[in-house]
């Protein structure tokens, strides 16, 4: 049978006030409430927070008048000829999405695209249908990992001092290959602050991650290794040689800008607060310095 | 309009709009701001029927909708310059600490302590506590892994619950004083 002390009833209270324990613990939860007056009384009060919580917050609803408005725009919206219905804007966001997709290639605008759809619907099937093989170069997988929670990852670090000289930590049993990026890393000439590099993982996947700021903003340069099994698959193309450069993705993870590139063995991954103007610059003189690195040491 | 979009509208409106309220007050606790939070559910809404076509009925609309409100709402926050609190530094010193949840709280500080909590734990909060969304659907709409989700949602309660003890302590401290 479970049984649970003082602390552990408080870490876990929350989580039976909302029905997301296992029965066994809820079991032991009601057992340990029954003799200990102390945690009835927190359970108690806790339980009285939610529900204050709750009211204080429902009070609010939307007004008659709103509503009215909202049907009439929807209205508006919906008697316009659906083929030619215009895209909902305010000023500004069509000129920066215009900007945006302006100055890159079909395949890349196609890909451009379908990253924005995914991060709208969510679902993978987008690229899995398109024939292209370029579009199937990252997964979506990897970009939600690349922009998952890096920005916690980096704010904290940079909260730390560190030499920028320090090897990255737990490199060597992830990829030796990956060794020293920091000291190579041209971030001095872009006036870049260099704060840390270590190895974190997110979801299934690790990640080299090195933070830099400018002014608020943060960077994270991620490299992580290509999955093996796929480029068996033959879902993802071989390295091109550089032809045309690297291969490139750019896409809006929620508040995040990410770009990537990929050598044959790694994905490189720009992930910032920049928008989309600002990052570019820094993909090209320093995510792309980085993934020629990589090539030359894959050679 | 047609009569096929007339009837796609009101599919539409009888689904969707019946989460007005909910995706109102949401939006208000994140803005703090009556019209903001208006122009975001208006903007949530229209972006919704453009993209109704692609949602697949039987899924999650309600999940669909916050989706789509929070990724308006980054890209609002990304456009006024986003600035990034290292939070990880609060949650460092409060993890060990846990302190007995007052007895007594109104409506008003537990707003106000709701206000405070660092944006990336007060939306989890929102949505589990008070919308009551599973840990999927707020993974979905935030995009974030579940196990982001169920962290961010601990640390966020706790958090909360921090803000109303010093709020307390405070007000303690002002009465003994007198």
């Amino acid at each position: 049978m479970q049984t649970i002390d003082c602390r552990n009833f408080k870490e876990v209270l929350d989580s039976y006030l909302s029905d997301e324990l296992a029965v066994e613990t809820n079991h032991a939860v009601m057992r340990h409430a029954e003799h200990c007056a102390g945690c009835r009384s927190e359970m108690g009060a806790r339980r009285k927070l939610r529900g204050v919580l709750r009211e204080a917050v429902t009070a609010t609803t939307a007004t008659p008048e709103f509503r009215n408005r909202l049907r009439e725009r929807l209205r508006a919206e919906a008697s316009a000829d659906v083929s030619a219905r215009p895209a909902v804007k305010k000023p500004g966001r069509e000129s920066l999405f215009a900007k945006w997709f302006g100055q890159f290639s079909m395949p890349q605008l196609a890909m451009a695209m379908a990253a924005v759809l995914v991060v709208i619907v969510g679902s993978a099937y987008l690229f899995s249908s398109s024939n292209q093989a370029q579009a199937a170069t990252l997964s979506p997988a990897i970009l939600q990992q690349a922009a998952g929670d890096h920005d916690h990852c980096a704010a904290f670090w940079r909260s730390l001092t560190q030499s920028e000289t320090d090897p990255i930590h737990n490199v060597e049993t992830y990829d030796p290959s990956l060794q020293d990026l920091g000291k190579h890393s041209p971030h001095k000439a872009l006036g870049l602050k260099f704060h840390y590099a270590h190895v974190c993982s997110e979801g299934e996947r690790k990640f080299v991650h090195l933070i830099y700021s400018r002014g608020d903003d943060l960077l994270s340069l991620l490299v992580t290794q290509r999955n093996a099994q796929a480029m068996k698959d033959g879902v993802v193309p071989t390295d091109d040689g550089g032809k045309a450069g690297l291969q490139r993705e750019l896409g809006l993870m929620g508040q995040y800008t990410v770009s990537a590139f990929q050598t044959s063995r790694h994905v490189v991954l720009l992930v910032s607060s920049l928008d989309e103007q600002t990052q570019q610059i820094f993909v090209e003189k320093l995510a792309q310095p980085i993934s020629n690195l990589l090539r030359q040491r894959g050679k | 309009m047609s009569p096929q979009s007339a009837q796609q509208l009101s599919a539409f409106e009888e689904s969707a709009l019946s989460y007005a309220d909910q995706l109102f007050r949401v939006a208000l606790r994140v803005l703090r701001h009556h019209e903001k939070a208006e122009d975001l559910v208006q903007e949530t809404f229209l972006q919704a029927w453009k993209s109704f076509h692609r949602f697949e009925p039987g899924t999650n609309l309600r999940a669909w909708l916050f989706k789509i409100m929070f990724n308006l709402h980054h890209s609002n926050l990304r456009r006024n310059k986003l600035q990034i609190v290292p939070v990880e530094e609060t949650v460092f010193d409060t993890l060990a600490y846990d302190p007995p949840t007052p007895q007594f709280i109104t409506e008003e500080e537990v707003l106000s302590a709701l206000e405070r909590l660092p944006r990336d734990f007060q939306v989890p909060v929102i949505l589990a506590d008070i919308e009551e969304l599973s840990y999927n659907e707020i993974a979905e709409a935030l995009n974030i892994p579940k196990g982001t989700v169920m962290s961010r949602l601990h640390r966020g309660r706790k958090l909360l619950r921090m803000e109303l003890v010093n709020y307390a302590k405070s007000y303690g401290l002002k009465v003994s004083e007198q």
